[in-house]
């Protein structure tokens, strides 16, 4: 016998399929949408289904976009020589976020991990060739600096490389607002090698 | 609840949550271990260099409930040329997995521990990155109790051969009156026995300089490669890996 009516108990399962939502917060959430106005939770079903069925993936760079090709990919102001590759879409925000990127932009969608299982097959690097063919001089890696996206970046560059192209790699070092005592030497290490003149 | 520290070196990893990681550590006191590393994706997490793959630290750990959580750690090696080089990186994850799936959790052993520090030291020297990961594997099996017999017939005990056949299933070498007791079993050259009987008996060390040719190396991979499959019991994926960059690097 089931502790909750059949709706309830459909919907906290369906909520706890979320990404760090155990079974507690689930029922918790599932509780709170129970208590919620009507119209609030029409306009949060709106939502959901909303974005699910408008979003696509932009034809060009990867991105999560509802008009494809995607904003910045038609942008007529964006400097169409640079790639920046990204493992994912926030990773777009993040790097906008800056405002001082003006070049295009391509998402993996994920990162080579060989621990995974997951290889350069299963992520957009072939789309990644198909697109610097055209025009393009620069490709940044910007993927993260652990182990997967250090592999990743390799990868990329080993692939890129003969093609005469330039790859490069945005640089590691100290965190703005971090503590030196935590740095690691190899933090340091690079964060020396690429030290500026003031 | 305890606390307690260990030497440890990070063999393995999964994301957890929004920021957390567990890792899989192998430590000379006490074997596989599972612990979770809170908020270590954050860019300014202090457990964030200790932690990264292949890193040698100390570690104090809390004890938990279920996982033990990591509460301050400090690098001691962080094997960084091994996460710098594509080919090593490869390698090295493979090495990695390779201890991961032959462990059981809680098993220590010390000898493997300094095999394994010892493995990861060399990686970031050695050339010839294929032969060394042939060593890997018999040196690897032979601590795990599965060395093959490569001295005499694993069946009859026959010293002399004019033929020389290896059989995963039966472990060991055998000889031409032999051969049909595993219809698996492939013919190998006497320098492939030679070679292997001096990579089970000397030490990792001393063979880093060794030029093989491409024939032996080929044999070699074929044999050692169906022993540990056989014993393993499932592909590592590292693997593929290790095939995906060598497609790459002979274009």
């Amino acid at each position: 016998m089931g502790y909750y009516a059949e709706p309830i108990a459909r919907l906290i399962e369906e909520l706890s399929r979320l990404p760090g939502i155990g079974p507690k917060t689930a029922q918790r959430l599932a509780f709170y949408i129970l208590k919620m106005p009507k119209d609030r939770v029409s306009k949060l079903v709106q939502a959901i289904s909303g974005a699910r069925e408008s979003i696509v993936y932009c034809s060009v760079c990867g991105n999560f976009t509802d008009v494809d090709p995607c904003s910045i990919c038609s942008a007529s102001y964006r400097d169409r020589s640079t790639i920046m590759v990204v493992e994912e879409p926030k990773d777009v925000v993040a790097i906008e976020k800056t405002r001082d990127y003006k070049g295009l932009y391509h998402v993996l969608h994920g990162v080579i991990s060989p621990l995974e299982g997951i290889g350069p097959d299963d992520i957009r690097i072939k789309e990644l060739l198909s697109r610097v063919a055209s025009g393009v001089k620069e490709v940044i890696i910007a993927t993260n600096p652990d182990v997967e996206g250090e592999a990743t970046a390799l990868y990329i560059a080993r692939l890129l490389k003969p093609l005469g192209l330039k790859v490069t790699r945005i640089a590691h070092g100290i965190p703005v607002g971090g503590d030196l005592d935590y740095a690691d030497e190899i933090t340091l290490a690079k964060a020396l090698e690429g030290r500026r003149e003031l | 609840m305890g606390l307690y520290t260990t030497e440890a070196v990070v063999v393995g990893y999964r994301d957890l949550g929004e920021a957390d990681r567990i890792l899989t550590l192998f430590s000379p006191e006490r074997g596989k271990i599972h612990a979770v590393a809170r908020g270590v994706r954050r860019p300014r997490s202090p457990l964030m260099a200790g932690t990264q793959l292949f890193s040698y630290s100390k570690f104090l750990l809390v004890e938990g409930r279920n996982l033990d959580s990591v509460s301050q750690c400090e690098i001691k090696e962080s094997f960084f040329k091994i996460r710098e080089d594509l080919d090593r990186m490869a390698y090295g994850s493979y090495f990695a997995e390779l201890l991961r799936i032959s462990t059981r959790e809680c098993d220590k052993s010390e000898e493997l521990f300094r095999f394994f520090i010892k493995a990861l030291y060399l990686l970031q020297v050695w050339e010839d990155l294929q032969f060394m990961a042939r060593i890997f594997e018999l040196k690897l099996m032979a601590i795990q109790g599965y060395a093959p017999q490569i001295f005499y017939c694993v069946n009859c005990g026959n010293r002399k051969f004019k033929e020389i056949w290896f059989s995963s299933i039966l472990g060991g070498i055998l000889c031409e009156k032999c051969k049909s007791n595993d219809k698996k079993a492939v013919q190998i050259l006497r320098e492939t026995l030679v070679m292997m009987r001096r990579m089970l008996k000397g030490k990792f060390e001393d063979l880093v300089g060794l030029k093989l040719e491409e024939s032996l190396k080929k044999e070699l991979k074929t044999v050692l490669i169906d022993f540990v499959l056989h014993h393993i019991e499932r592909k590592p994926r590292t693997l593929s890996f290790i095939e995906d960059i060598v497609k790459i690097s002979d274009k």
